[in-house]
């Protein structure tokens, strides 16, 4: 339950708070939840998105990219713990 | 005999294992992303229109709550300036009533409604990333794709982009990088307006068009509808083109009515 909060919290941000907001809430949220990233990343630019404003969905991108970065760092950690 | 393993073996695939299934899980949400933006466009806009509500509301609550804390001196002052602000309009309001009375007696008690379609605003930047408005209504109520999007007292915002059944979104002039022609000045000197986001714009203009702060700046509608203001304009003595900064005369992220006129 702890680990969904930031994510619950992200997708509560998405509507609420400044998208600057909400661009730090879906970071935070993908590094304890990996897959929560792009999936939040994919709702921001579904309900936000339109083709005019700009070439790429950035809230995509950038869930994908948090969430890559997240499953490195679990990966890294998970790592360390085992070897260590 | 003892075999050897080594990490380096295999080692794109090895080393990053969970490449595949990523790649497929992105293509997946790809995918799903495609099939929900196309057939369920308004699904997500139904399910969050409480949140964004209850987002506006808490909005105004803190405002209010936080002027209390404001310097007192500042709030007097307002305060006289807001009670002479009324008696001005109460003044004005009895004489409009005047004028509505008059009217009532030459042309009846007729009214006609007016053209376009009012719509509730959801969502606003700068909750919403792309500068774009969530607008309450849809195909339902008459909206449509390239509609004008104005705002208090007729002011253009922006146009909509796409519409659902009960929800639509509108793609404000200032989007970044969106080019719209318009004009400048009492001259109306032809100028390419560039969105920079968040309200603001900009135009590049030859020096000798001689555009200072302070004109008008124009876009087509019935006529030539003011939009923005000049607020800077550059001044660097080597360009023959100067720079143009533009405000918006109706702030995006205080708007919560718009009118939708085709």
């Amino acid at each position: 339950m702890m680990r969904a909060m930031p994510t619950i919290l992200a997708l509560i941000a998405l509507f609420v708070f400044p998208w600057q907001v909400s661009f730090v809430a879906v970071f935070a949220a993908a590094l304890f939840m990996p897959a929560a990233g792009i999936a939040l990343g994919i709702i921001a630019d579904i309900v936000y998105y339109v083709p005019g404003a700009s070439f790429v969905p950035y809230f995509t991108l950038l869930g994908a990219v948090a969430t890559a970065v997240s499953m490195l760092v679990h990966r890294f950690v998970k790592t360390r713990i085992i070897e260590g | 005999m003892r075999k050897r393993f080594s990490r380096r073996h295999n080692s794109i695939v090895g080393a990053y294992p969970w490449a595949g299934p990523a790649a497929l899980a992105l293509i997946v949400l790809a995918l799903l992303f495609f099939i929900l933006r196309i057939f369920l466009p308004g699904a997500l806009v139904a399910l969050a229109t409480p949140l964004w509500v209850s987002g506006n509301a808490l909005t105004a609550g803190a405002g209010n709550t936080l002027s209390f804390f404001g310097d007192k001196g500042a709030l007097i002052e307002e305060r006289n300036r807001l009670e002479a602000d009324a008696a001005a309009l109460y003044a004005k309001n009895a004489a409009l009533e005047a004028q509505v009375a008059d009217l009532t007696r030459l042309l009846g008690e007729r009214t006609e409604a007016g053209p376009g379609v009012l719509a509730g605003v959801l969502s606003r930047p700068p909750v919403s990333p792309y500068d774009t408005l969530i607008l309450d209504q849809g195909t339902e109520a008459g909206v449509a794709v390239g509609d004008r999007v104005l705002g208090p007292g007729g002011l253009p915002l922006g146009t909509i982009e796409s519409v659902a059944k009960r929800s639509a979104r509108a793609l404000l002039y200032s989007t970044p990088a969106r080019e719209t022609e318009s004009w400048v000045g009492e001259s109306r000197i032809p100028l390419t307006l560039v969105g920079e986001g968040a309200g603001a714009m900009s135009a590049i203009v030859a020096r000798e068009a001689g555009v200072v702060v302070g004109d008008q700046v124009y876009v087509p509608g019935p006529g030539a509808v003011p939009l923005g203001v000049v607020v800077a304009v550059g001044s660097d003595p080597s360009s023959p083109r100067s720079r143009v900064d533009i405000r918006p005369l109706a702030n995006p992220f205080s708007v919560t009515w718009v009118t939708v006129v085709p």
